[in-house]
C-alpha cells in the first residue's frame, strides 16, 4: 500500500515536472507580435460625455497604444473639436509609444486629455461630434525563410533541406502587411556560376486606418493634406544580408492585392546549394486613425 | 511378384530423393562474413550542434563517423559537408567540406568491432539584433559523399553437362544463390546461375540498400556529390555502379558482363541486373566454387538536423 502511494507521489512529480518544461518551451519560442495592428487609438469613456449643457466644461481623453512591432517616435494627435465647444488647451501634441517585443511584450501606451467647454446654445438642442485624429511613421518588418534551391535539376538530392513554395502569412504585427509570397523564382545570371533569385509579394493594409507617405505624415493630421500623400508605402529589402531591387520602390497601396517584385540583381553563387535563406522586407509609411464620439448639447432650462 | 515390384519402385522413390539431398548444397545463400546495408554512418555528437544557440555564440559542429560496412573510407575526395543554411546567419563554415579520416572495414574475425572518428566544423553565428528576428529555425544538412566498394563471394555449381540423362550422382546443382547484405551500401542481392553444356551464365542481381544515393566511382563524380558544387551530379552519373571485376575459379569474366556502360551498371528504382559468362569449365563433373563479385561506386548519405538561433538581445 505504502509502495503504491509512493509511486503515485513520483509519477504526480514527474508529470507536474514534464508540465513546467513544456510551458517554459511554449513562451520562448512563441512569436512575439502578429496580427495586423498599429497604434491603437480609443476615446476614454464619457470623455466627452455623450449629453453636455451649454456652458458646462468636460474632458475630453484618449489613449494610444502602440499593439504593434514598431517602436513610434514623435506621433501627431489632433483633436477635431467643432465651434460649439471652447478649449485653452492645444489641441496638437506629439507622442512616443514603444512597441511590442520579446522582452516588452505589451507595449506602451499613453493617455492625454483637454479640457472643453460647451458654448451658449441659440437652439434648446444641438448635436456635435469630437474627433482625435493620430498621425504617425510605421515599418512592417517583414522576415521570412525562403527556399533557394539553385540546382534547377531534377536529379539533385532526394533529401532536400526545403522545397520552395508559396507562402502565406498572418501580419507581421503592423496595419501594412505582407499576406504572402509567391515561390521564389530562380532566374539565369550571366555569369553561369550566379543565379538570381526573385521574390512576388502581395502586400495589404489590413489595419482599420489609412497610409500615407512616410515623408508627410503629420500632414495627415492638419490641414495641409493633399490626396497625393495616401497610399504611399516605401519598399527595400535583402536576401541574406545581400540588398534587393524591388519594384515598385514606393508603392501606392489600393484594393486587396498589391504586388511588389523584389530581385537579387547581382546574384548568387549556384555554389550555395540548396539553403534556406532570410529574406526581409521593410516597408515603411506612414498611418493614420481616427475615432469620433457624438455629443448632445442641451440648453440650461432659464 | 506385386510385392517386390512395389519394393523396387518404393526402393527408387527413396533413392532419388536421397540423390537430391545430395546435390542440394549446404548453403544456397550468399555467405559473407560481414553483413549489413550501411556503409559510412554520420551523426552529429549529441549538443554539437546543440538545437538553441545564441547569436553571440560559435557554431560548433561535430561530426562522428562510423565505417559499418566491410570496405575503407577515407581516401582522396571522401567528404562530409554541412549547408542548407543561410550564410549571413551562419558565416564561415567550409564550402570545400572537411575530409573523412582513414577508416578501416569491418574486420570478418572481429566484425563487431566498429572503426570510428569525428570531424568538426566551426562557424560565426550572425547577430539578429536590429533584424526584427527574435527566433531564427536553422535546418543543416549533413552530406557525406564518399567511395565504397561491395564485395561478395558466393558458392555456384558450374555443372558442365546440367542436363544429362545418367543417373550420376553430382556433387551440386545449378540453383539461385538469393538474399543477404555485404556490409556495404550496394548489395549483391541475388546470383542466378544458368548452366547450359559447356558454360554457365550468371545474372546477378544488384541492390541499392543503403538509404542514399549511388553514382558512378572516381574523383570527378565525388566531387560533384558536394552540395556547395555548381556542377551537379547528372542522369549519366546518378544510379551507376562499376562492375569492378566478376572471377569464376580465378578467371576473370568481366568481359563477358553486359549490359554494361563502360564497366557500368544501371540501376533503375535502385536496382539492376546483369549478366555474366563462364566458359572455361574444367573436368567434366559438377562442382562447386566461389563467384568473386566486386562493385565499386560513390555513395551519398545525408541526415538533417534542425537546431533554433535566438536574439541574445
Amino acid at each position: 500500500m505504502k509502495k503504491i502511494f509512493l509511486s503515485i507521489i513520483f509519477i504526480l512529480v514527474l508529470s507536474s515536472c514534464a508540465v513546467l518544461q513544456s510551458s517554459s518551451k511554449r513562451d520562448i519560442s512563441a512569436p512575439v507580435v502578429t496580427g495586423y495592428n498599429g497604434v491603437s487609438l480609443a476615446l476614454v469613456t464619457n470623455a466627452p460625455p455623450s449629453e453636455v449643457f451649454e456652458g458646462q466644461s468636460f474632458e475630453i481623453a484618449f489613449t494610444v497604444d502602440n499593439k504593434g512591432s514598431t517602436d513610434v517616435k514623435n506621433g501627431v494627435y489632433v483633436i477635431g473639436i467643432p465651434s460649439d465647444f471652447e478649449t485653452r488647451e492645444d489641441i496638437y501634441g506629439r507622442f512616443s509609444v514603444k512597441g511590442k517585443s520579446l522582452l516588452y511584450p505589451f507595449g506602451d501606451a499613453k493617455s492625454f486629455s483637454v479640457s472643453a467647454v460647451a458654448r451658449e446654445l441659440r437652439q434648446d438642442v444641438e448635436r456635435s461630434s469630437i474627433s482625435v485624429d493620430v498621425c504617425y511613421p510605421y515599418r512592417t518588418n517583414f522576415n521570412t525563410q525562403v527556399c533557394i534551391n539553385p540546382q534547377t535539376n531534377v536529379f539533385s538530392s532526394p533529401q532536400k533541406i526545403c522545397t520552395p513554395s508559396a507562402q502565406g502569412f498572418s501580419g507581421q504585427g503592423a496595419p501594412v502587411a505582407v499576406a504572402s509570397v509567391d515561390m521564389p523564382i530562380i532566374l539565369p545570371h550571366p555569369n553561369p556560376a550566379l543565379v538570381v533569385p526573385q521574390f512576388v509579394l502581395h502586400l495589404q493594409n489590413l489595419g482599420n486606418g489609412l497610409v500615407i507617405s512616410k515623408q508627410n505624415f503629420a500632414d495627415a493630421c492638419s490641414q495641409k493634406s493633399n490626396r497625393d500623400i495616401f497610399n504611399m508605402v516605401q519598399v527595400s529589402g535583402s536576401l541574406e544580408d545581400i540588398p534587393l531591387k524591388c519594384i515598385p520602390s514606393v508603392l501606392r497601396i489600393m484594393g486587396s492585392d498589391n504586388i511588389i517584385i523584389c530581385t537579387l540583381e547581382d546574384g548568387l553563387e549556384k555554389s550555395r546549394g540548396s539553403h534556406l535563406g532570410v529574406l526581409n522586407i521593410n516597408l515603411d509609411y506612414g498611418y493614420s486613425t481616427s475615432k469620433t464620439s457624438q455629443i448632445l448639447i442641451k440648453k440650461l432650462a432659464q | 511378384m506385386k510385392k517386390s515390384l512395389f519394393i523396387l519402385v518404393l526402393f527408387f522413390v527413396v533413392f532419388l530423393s536421397t540423390c537430391q539431398q545430395g546435390v542440394q548444397p549446404k548453403d544456397s545463400q550468399i555467405v559473407s562474413t560481414i553483413s549489413g546495408s550501411e556503409g559510412l554512418r554520420v551523426n552529429f555528437l549529441e549538443n554539437l550542434p546543440p538545437s538553441r544557440l545564441f547569436d553571440n555564440e560559435q557554431f560548433n559542429a561535430v561530426v562522428q563517423v562510423e565505417n559499418r560496412g566491410a570496405s575503407p573510407v577515407g581516401g582522396p575526395g571522401d567528404k562530409v559537408y554541412i549547408s542548407g543554411f543561410d550564410p549571413s546567419k551562419i558565416s564561415g563554415v567550409s564550402t570545400f567540406g572537411a575530409q573523412i579520416p582513414p577508416l578501416r572495414g569491418r574486420d570478418p574475425h572481429v566484425p563487431e568491432q566498429i572503426d570510428l572518428n569525428t570531424v568538426s566544423f566551426k562557424g560565426i553565428v550572425g547577430l539578429l539584433k536590429n533584424t526584427g528576428i527574435v527566433q531564427l529555425p536553422v535546418r543543416i544538412l549533413l552530406t557525406a559523399c564518399y567511395s565504397y566498394e561491395s564485395l561478395a563471394s558466393p558458392q555456384v555449381c558450374i555443372d558442365p553437362n546440367p542436363f544429362s540423362p545418367n543417373l550420376k550422382q553430382k556433387v551440386c546443382t545449378a540453383q539461385p544463390v538469393s538474399g543477404g547484405t555485404q556490409g556495404a551500401p550496394v548489395a549483391i542481392s541475388s546470383v542466378d546461375v544458368l548452366p547450359s553444356p559447356g558454360n554457365t551464365k550468371f545474372k546477378i542481381y544488384v541492390n541499392n540498400v543503403g538509404g542514399g544515393r549511388v553514382f558512378k566511382s572516381g574523383l570527378g563524380a565525388l566531387a560533384k556529390c558536394s552540395p556547395f558544387s555548381g556542377d551537379w551530379l547528372t542522369f549519366n552519373e546518378l544510379d551507376y555502379v562499376e562492375v569492378e571485376d566478376v572471377i569464376v575459379s580465378d578467371v576473370s569474366i568481366k568481359n563477358s558482363c553486359k549490359p554494361l556502360d563502360n564497366n557500368n551498371l544501371r540501376l533503375t528504382n535502385g536496382q539492376g541486373v546483369f549478366w555474366c559468362e563462364f566458359n572455361r569449365i574444367r573436368g567434366t563433373s559438377a562442382y562447386q566454387t566461389p563467384i568473386i563479385i566486386k562493385l565499386r561506386y560513390g555513395y551519398e548519405t545525408t541526415l538533417i538536423k534542425n537546431l533554433d538561433i535566438y536574439s541574445s538581445s
